[in-house]
């Protein structure tokens, strides 16, 4: 008995030693093969045929003055479709941001590939009723990688926010004062775009998958024309029309340059 | 000396903590009346001494909201079976919220939580309040940021979870917590379900009869033993509803005005009535219903006119107030720990 402190704190010596002494877990990165084949994925915004840029006043096809405040969209199951029918899946899901860069690089394999496909929004079993609590913070289906594109009154992800501000009297220098926001989400109003993109990649070879979104598209796209001044405003269950005008328009948007 | 070196450092290091150890953790049971059906519960979130405590604690934790003062309770108050007494709640900086606070009884049975359904567990449930900017107005992150540096809280979400008190223990902790929240214990138990007679007076006993005579139909919607049925139905209140109700969630025209049948277990405790407070007394309600409504394309048929006589409706508003819970309204495990 009487060695029994000396036991414990010779334990504890021990650990503390032992502790500080571990090497710091290092961070894990996939495996990469430097051979393998690449694809760049890039996702650009463009205001008619120039680069998009944040805080510019736009024209939109009605005459009115817009500004995009913010444009974010879950995007996922980005798929490159190769000549025998098989799919390879170079990113499940990514929450694009118009502010943001939205690149990254995947592996695939050797190959000749004729299409590519993006869904727009979270796919149905990722969607309805998931707790997001359960995906680790980095994750973009995270409540804060959702970033607050989660509605909590009818459980699931808003897949696309389009928020900005609108002048009527066309005046140059006019106040913005106008607010308009499209919030898209909800399983019927999931989206796939497919985009013809033939390529043959060997081993060691890049290829770029320069992805554009025509911003103004999303208001006059090819399905339809939305008046900021008439139809300004869904959260999708108060005006699912317009949810889904909005979600067409925006899957027509996209274009490989 | 070397022992009595360590017992004595040992105590000075216990000293210079003013953390109160926690209870001894254990399954906890949920007390369900022996009327009440089996209940099932998920099974990453089963309850335990510890797990009920820190969520009593959430509940009422004001350091949730953005401006430090709202919790749970704010408007959801026990004494009132858990509602605020208001038509539509305030939240954080004094914002008017949507809706009347809903009574949080039996949330246990409960198959889809919010008037229109939009929601299947209690666990997703508590992500709404506390983040609606008109209730709570809080991201997660800064609510995990809020309590980080509570010692308390934290050996607390580590001994009933085993991980820090972040987003995924917060919902967990509240849902477990909220599901003790069993009310089944009334004069009109006792007289229904265990047959006592003396329960009753003789107007309560005609006001029994007049809700669950096929003519008034109460009970076809107001079911037992929970005194609703979960579903959704249009009565009648407004030609035009602001709030479109299961239509927000069905996107279907004939779920307009629709929203899911409130419980009427303590209903004498929460006025004002109606998904958006609209009818501030229990009398007003059943004048309501003997009136039969306005007209909608989707109210409900059994929505009719009634021609109550004055007596008749007195009686049923006696026996509507026999179903007031007692036990239920006082239950000290209602209330914050100190």
């Amino acid at each position: 008995m009487k060695s029994l402190p000396r036991y414990i704190l010779f334990l504890l010596a021990s650990t503390i030693i032992f502790t500080s002494c571990k090497e710091d877990p290092k961070e894990e990165t996939p495996s990469t093969n430097s051979d393998a084949p690449k694809v760049v994925f890039s996702l650009s915004p463009k205001y008619e045929n120039a680069d998009f840029a944040a805080g510019t006043v736009y024209f939109d096809s009605y005459g009115h003055r817009i500004r995009v405040d913010n444009f974010q969209s879950y995007i996922s199951d980005i798929t490159l479709h190769d000549d025998l029918g098989n799919d390879v899946v170079i990113k499940d899901i990514a929450m694009w941001n118009i502010g943001s860069d939205n690149t990254f690089t995947a592996e695939i394999p050797a190959g000749s590939y004729s299409s590519l496909s993006i869904g727009i929004g979270v796919p149905e079993d990722k969607n309805k009723d998931i707790d997001p609590t359960t995906y680790p913070n980095d994750h973009p289906l995270s409540v804060n990688g959702a970033q607050g594109m989660f509605w909590t009154w009818n459980t699931g992800y808003i897949f696309t926010k389009f928020e900005g501000k609108a002048d009527f009297t066309g005046t140059e220098g006019a106040s913005l004062l106008s607010p308009f926001a499209y919030h898209v989400g909800d399983d019927p109003f999931y989206r796939i775009v497919n985009l013809d993109f033939p390529f043959t990649i060997e081993a060691k070879q890049t290829i770029d998958i320069p992805v554009v979104v025509r911003v103004d598209q999303i208001l006059n796209g090819g399905t339809s024309q939305v008046d900021v001044e008439v139809d300004y405003i869904t959260h999708t269950s108060d005006n699912p029309t317009l949810a889904e005008r909005i979600i067409d328009n925006f899957a027509s948007s996209f274009s490989i340059e | 000396m070397n022992q009595w070196l360590f017992i004595f450092i040992s105590l000075i290091l216990l000293g210079c903590s003013d953390v109160p150890p926690l209870k001894e953790d254990g399954p906890y049971r949920y007390k369900k009346p022996s009327f009440f059906p089996e209940y099932q519960i998920p099974e990453d979130n089963k309850p335990t001494v510890l797990r009920v405590e820190l969520g009593r604690r959430l509940f009422f934790e004001k350091r949730l909201s953005n401006s430090n003062s709202t919790s749970c309770a704010s408007c959801h108050v026990s004494s009132m079976a858990f509602t605020d007494g208001k038509s539509i709640s305030h939240g954080a900086h004094g914002r008017m919220g949507n809706r009347n606070a809903p009574t949080l009884a039996n949330l246990l049975w409960s198959p889809h939580l919010m008037s229109e359904g939009g929601v299947k567990t209690l666990e997703l449930q508590a992500l709404g309040p506390i983040q609606d900017s008109s209730e709570m107005d809080m991201t997660m992150r800064n609510a995990e940021a809020q309590l980080a540096d509570d010692v308390y809280l934290q050996n607390l979400s580590q001994a009933a979870y085993g991980r820090p008190l972040d987003a995924y223990v917060m919902i967990r902790a509240l849902a477990v917590y909220q599901r003790s929240f069993i009310s089944g214990d009334t004069r009109f138990d006792k007289y229904h379900f265990f047959k006592d007679t003396t329960a009753f007076n003789a107007q309560e006993k005609r006001g029994y009869d007049i809700f669950f005579s096929e003519k008034a139909a109460c009970a076809s919607c107001h079911q037992l033993p929970f005194f609703t049925d979960y579903k959704f139905y249009n009565i009648g209140l407004y030609e035009n509803y602001a709030d479109a109700g299961r239509q927000r969630v069905t996107y279907t025209a004939n779920d307009n005005g629709k929203f899911k049948t409130p419980t009427l277990r303590n209903i004498e405790m929460t006025p004002p009535y109606m998904h958006d407070g609209s009818i501030r007394t229990l009398e007003d309600v059943v004048e309501f219903y003997n009136w039969g409504g306005k007209s909608h394309p989707n109210k409900d048929a059994r929505i009719q006119k009634m021609n109550w006589t004055p007596q008749e409706k007195a009686d049923l508003i006696a026996f509507l107030k026999t179903l007031t819970d007692w036990n239920f309204l006082q239950n000290h495990n209602f209330l914050p720990l100190q």
